[in-house]
């Protein structure tokens, strides 16, 4: 077929296509050219008819929620794809480190120090990632006192790279806000913020305020 | 007169303590929640005037005696007479 010429379609044959045009392509061209004996048409030109006349199969292409990829669980031919011996030399063994990874892999017990000035300790080597750091002093406390109930955290009360259950207090979370400087406006001095001569008393105001909103709810 | 920092301390816990209190009827909790509500306001103006004779030292203790003309509220020296 030459580029760029027409191809005539009788009105038979447009009104067939209408009628069946929510078939599937390939099996839409198989019928046409069952019915009608044409040579001169490819799947490729009988798609193109159909989207110039604007006429819509009812399918969006989209996969339903809950539908399963045609492929799902199959491996592809040996040697082929995924297993292709070039893709294989690629690919990562179970359990195999290398790379980069290499040198950024700290062991179990390792410390380092968090983008906020805690200490954090790698507990262990599993996932999900997120649990494998923990704060020291959180560990210590934990270890001395059991674990810190629901709605309760741990305030230091000096320096942060201390992590001796003494230096850290279990406060109410409701006191938290108040901590942080109250709202955007900071309108009461942030506890992180505060000298250390005056931060006793920064706790000690919100934990009052704290208490008076608690006695007038009971 | 009581105005170290430490008895501003004492006053608050002793509220905490006054607040903790079992045997109160509404009445009483009301009075002791709303003195409560003005004993934090004052601290949060001691505390912020605190802040600032403290970073108004730490001026002078890193800068020098050039801005203590700027901070009557420090004093002044012997020396200034």
């Amino acid at each position: 077929m030459p580029k760029g010429k027409f191809i005539p379609y009788s009105a038979a044959e447009l009104d067939w296509l209408e009628e069946h045009r929510s078939m599937v392509i390939s099996d839409y061209h198989r019928a046409f050219v069952a019915e009608f004996a044409r040579d001169d048409v490819t799947a490729g030109h009988l798609h193109a008819l159909r989207k110039r006349k604007g006429w819509k199969t009812g399918r969006t292409g989209h996969f339903a929620k809950g539908q399963e990829p045609m492929n799902k669980g199959k491996k592809c031919a040996p040697g082929t794809g995924g297993l292709h011996p070039n893709a294989r030399r690629t690919q990562f063994k179970k359990g195999e480190r290398k790379g980069v990874a290499v040198k950024l892999y700290k062991p179990v017990g390792a410390e380092r120090l968090s983008k906020n000035g805690y200490r954090e300790r790698k507990i262990h080597d599993d996932m999900p990632l997120q649990s494998r750091w923990r704060a020291v002093h959180l560990i210590e406390w934990e270890a001395a006192n059991g674990p810190v109930p629901e709605g309760y955290c741990l305030k230091c009360l000096g320096d942060k790279l201390n992590t001796d259950p003494s230096n850290w207090e279990l406060i109410s979370r409701a006191l938290l806000p108040r901590l942080a400087g109250g709202n955007r406006y900071r309108h009461v001095l942030a506890y992180d913020d505060a000298p250390d001569e005056l931060k006793p008393a920064v706790l000690a105001v919100a934990k009052v305020e704290h208490a008076a909103r608690e006695a007038r709810k009971s | 007169m009581k105005n170290k920092l430490t008895d501003l301390n004492d006053h608050l816990f002793m509220q905490l303590e006054r607040l903790g209190d079992e045997d109160m009827d509404a009445d009483k909790i009301e009075q002791e929640a709303k003195r409560a509500d003005a004993m934090v306001q004052v601290a949060d103006q001691i505390i912020r005037n605190a802040d600032l004779q403290l970073k108004a030292a730490n001026l002078i203790a890193s800068h020098g005696d050039r801005f203590r003309p700027m901070l009557p509220m420090i004093g002044k020296t012997d020396a200034e007479g």
